[in-house]
């Protein structure tokens, strides 16, 4: 056997360069996919909503039964959850989240009872909330039409409180149309507390207003003394609705005291849309002091939005009590915008004391606040000292800092004989002139009769002060000889 | 030399194996590194690589064909840069590039450009952009609106993400708005979550919920919760909160912890919460019971006695003043708050008529 002649010198040559030249093609190969890969790989790939990078964590998916998934082959499922896998499989692009929710909706609507779990896990794994709810809302009305028992227990595996409750009330909304009586026995049975608080709130809307003496007997039997006070107040809001008087005698029959004020609250709020002048007569009239006080402030200054006419007429004609300072104080602030002289005229019809100047001090401080400290003043200049005069007096102070002219305000509180009024005014006036003009604010204070509320005005407002500008602060504080030396000393610590 | 046969069929494999390997080796590393291509480079970053390349004219070339790009490190194009990364599934890309910019200024305000689009993105993508803020007090600030609506719609999921954030990153600030949401969890829940905070922060944590918790409607869950971190009513951290709303509910029990509680701070907390719910119909038992304050030597009780008679004053006049004459406001009111009281708010002393004597036989 011969052997295999030597390959020639060039034959070595150009198989080395072939070679070569299939190296380098394929590292050119390698890189450009490599190149191209990385560039643009990614931007083709099609996300699936699973593989999310921040799948909705929250609302876990339900423990779904093997049987339903795998025992429906692909082509038996419903047009409608396919359709519902593709608008939230979508990327986040293509719509907003009102035209997700509009989009999804049809088909929720017209999804057969195979699909429901399905659908349920595409939906509690959406991550936007405000897509995820409502068709969770959508999803449990169609599915309690089709399996209620089933609809109640998917609805309990759902993780999220919030979203569980939705669900649950769903399913509750459903039954208690065909039967009240169980569907409140399951409600009274459930151990989680917190879906039953969210639950009860919900049902009660429902079903109070048909039977509400029952509703009310049943909201007083709860042990959780939270859910028993907030039970008892949709009740309230609810009876209130179909027939004030009787709620409104209701709720004044209740013998404890927080309850029936919370109670009377409610009912008393309902009705004075209708009836305001039997509200405000029943709540003036009251027997608890909250009521009187704290509940008819706030229905007066809640009605002179919608009527001030009635409750002006209101004021002047019933023969007030003298503790109704309160109230009286609360309507004059929001009446303030009538102006001085229907205030003042309205004013003159209360008794002389503690009504009329808590009426004229609410005004005054309210018209203050709003940029008018004349016009305030002209109200409560020839009033009495009082706390309530103290009151409007800040505010005054505060609304002559905001004057254009620092020699408004000076000539005021100058005016002002040395008193805790005028103490009141300084406070104010200080309050605000602190960051525009500290030196001022603080010369005004040192003025201040009242050693303890001066030294509390003044650490209070230099700091403010020091914090804002060390160095001025600090020079002023060594200059000014309105403070002694401890003062001095006390500040700078 | 003839070709073996099929060499060019192996040839033609070989290129094509290349082709996928550098496709899938590229497509790989840029999903590992989250960013995209250029538009994700922070312009500085851009500039210090180019004044590497040498020769003025090709540095002057490079610049023009970038000068394009820069305006994408402006804050408005950053956040149409990352929201075109969350529209097309990538939110661990936008995320990326958010963390990416060195600019902190601009980070914020791509931060808070997320955190405004909260209702259209998923609340973690939010969150995790408003945790990447580095300026705390700007961080707590942005992302604190996030998880309170996030913990009102989804509880469980606020509560996964605090949960996965590391203890020490956790402040209170991140709760505030939180807790009537996270207040709907159950003890169970809530309290894997709160051991992991320092025990101040735990306890400011559930006094938050106990301001909601009477909204949520369940008081067993707030108890139980309560019970699980081992925080008694009468410890002082938690206290005020739950006398003033189980006071409104269930005042006897209340009342029968400040009774248990020896004398101390953590009583008068206790105390004042029940205080304050029963002063809206009792002012003369609320001050009895502002009385029993221990905290003698300090501003706390005499506060609290002046902030009752003020508001009593500003509620019924002259009651207060009758009160305040009498042996009972004698023995209550420190005598020169009083003092104060009559001379600074003008208060006349009232006549009281003594009662009547016996008509002479």
């Amino acid at each position: 056997m011969n052997p295999e002649p030597k390959p020639s010198a060039w034959a070595q040559i150009g198989a080395f360069v072939l070679q070569l030249i299939r190296v380098v093609l394929k590292c050119a190969v390698l890189g450009f996919g490599l190149v191209v890969g990385f560039l643009y790989l990614p931007q083709l790939s099609e996300p699936p909503v699973a593989s999310t990078p921040n799948p909705e964590p929250s609302a876990a998916l339900p423990a779904v039964p093997s049987t339903i998934l795998t025992a429906i082959p692909a082509p038996m499922r419903s047009a409608g959850i396919d359709a519902l896998r593709q608008v939230l499989g979508e990327r986040q692009a293509s719509a907003t989240k009102y035209q997700v929710r509009d989009r999804c909706t049809g088909s929720v609507r017209e999804l057969p009872l195979a699909d429901m779990y399905p659908a349920l896990g595409l939906i509690v794994r959406h991550p936007m909330p405000y897509v995820r709810l409502p068709l969770l809302d959508e999803l449990f009305t169609r599915w309690v039409v089709l399996d209620r028992e089933g609809a109640l227990a998917a609805a309990l595996s759902v993780m999220s409180p919030q979203a569980k409750a939705r669900a649950v009330n769903r399913v509750l909304e459903a039954w208690v149309k065909t039967d009240e009586a169980a569907a409140w026995a399951w409600v009274g049975q459930l151990d989680d507390s917190i879906l039953q608080s969210a639950v009860v709130n919900r049902l009660l809307t429902r079903c109070a207003a048909q039977a509400p003496a029952h509703y009310a007997e049943w909201a007083a039997t709860l042990s959780d003394p939270f859910l028993r006070r907030q039970s008892l107040d949709r009740v309230a809001i609810e009876w209130a609705r179909r027939d004030a008087p009787a709620a409104l005698a209701w709720a004044q029959q209740q013998t404890e005291p927080n309850t029936r004020r919370a109670l009377l609250s409610e009912v008393l709020a309902a009705l004075s849309n209708r009836d305001p002048k039997l509200v405000f007569n029943t709540a003036a009239s009251d027997p608890d002091a909250a009521v009187r006080h704290d509940i008819l402030a706030q229905l007066l200054e809640l009605h002179s939005r919608r009527d001030a006419a009635t409750l002006l007429a209101w004021i002047a004609q019933t023969n007030l009590t003298a503790d109704l300072q309160q109230p009286l104080n609360a309507a004059a602030k929001s009446l303030a915008s009538l102006g001085i002289t229907k205030l003042q005229a309205t004013a003159t019809r209360l008794p002389e004391g503690p009504l009329r100047e808590a009426f004229l001090s609410g005004a005054a401080e309210a018209i203050a606040s709003a940029g008018d400290p004349q016009s305030a003043w002209l109200l409560l200049q020839n009033l009495a000292a009082s706390v309530e005069k103290n009151s409007a007096l800040w505010s005054l102070g505060a609304a002559f800092a905001s004057s254009p002219t620092t020699q408004e305000a000076a000539n005021w509180l100058s005016a002002l004989p040395a008193s805790q009024e005028r103490d009141s005014a300084i406070a104010g006036y200080a309050s605000k002139a602190i960051a525009e003009k500290p030196q001022l604010a603080l010369d005004w204070i040192a003025q201040m009769q009242n050693a303890s509320e001066r030294s509390a005005a003044l650490s209070e407002n230099f700091a403010r002060w020091h914090r804002a500008s060390k160095g001025a602060s600090m020079a002023w504080l060594w200059a000014t000889p309105r403070l002694s030396a401890a003062e001095k000393k006390a500040l700078a610590r | 030399m003839q070709p073996r046969p099929g060499r060019l069929v192996h040839e033609f494999t070989s290129l094509l194996l290349c082709l996928i390997l550098g496709l899938a080796l590229g497509g790989a590393v840029s999903i590992a590194d989250g960013r995209g291509w250029l538009p994700a480079l922070p312009w500085t970053r851009i500039a210090a690589a180019v004044q590497h390349v040498p020769g003025e004219e090709i540095r002057r070339a490079i610049f023009l064909r970038l000068r394009p790009m820069q305006p994408l490190l402006r804050a408005e194009d950053v956040s149409a840069n990352m929201r075109s990364y969350w529209e097309a599934g990538h939110p661990k890309r936008a995320l990326k590039l958010l963390r990416g910019l060195k600019d902190q200024a601009v980070a914020y305000a791509v931060a808070r450009d997320a955190v405004g689009r909260f209702r259209d993105l998923d609340p973690r993508f939010a969150a995790e952009a408003a945790i990447s803020i580095q300026n705390e007090a700007l961080r707590l600030a942005t992302l604190r609106p996030v998880l309170a609506e996030w913990a009102a719609l989804d509880a469980e999921g606020a509560w996964q993400f605090l949960e996965s954030l590391p203890a020490e990153s956790l402040r209170e600030e991140m709760f505030l708005g939180a807790t009537p949401g996270l207040a709907r969890l159950s003890a169970d829940r809530l309290s894997g979550l709160l051991l992991r905070l320092r025990p101040e922060l735990r306890a400011a944590v559930v006094e938050g919920m106990n301001e909601t918790a009477w909204q949520v409607g369940a008081w067993s869950n707030i108890y139980e919760l309560m019970e699980r971190l081992n925080l008694r009513p009468t410890d002082g951290v938690v206290g005020f909160q739950l006398a003033l709303h189980l006071a409104e509910v269930e005042p006897g029990l209340a009342q029968s912890w400040i009774e248990q509680a020896p004398p101390s701070i953590a009583r008068d907390t206790l105390a004042i919460g029940y205080i304050r719910s029963l002063e809206k119909s009792d002012r003369k038992l609320a001050l009895e019971w502002t009385a029993t304050l221990t905290d003698d030597g300090s501003t706390l009780k005499a506060g609290e006695c002046a902030r009752q008679v003020r508001a009593w004053l500003l509620e019924d006049r002259h009651t207060a003043q009758v009160w305040l004459q009498s042996d009972e406001g004698e023995r209550l009111c420190p005598l020169e708050k009083r003092a104060e009281w009559f001379s600074g708010y003008g208060i006349p002393l009232l006549e009281i008529p003594e009662p009547s004597a016996p008509a002479a036989p």
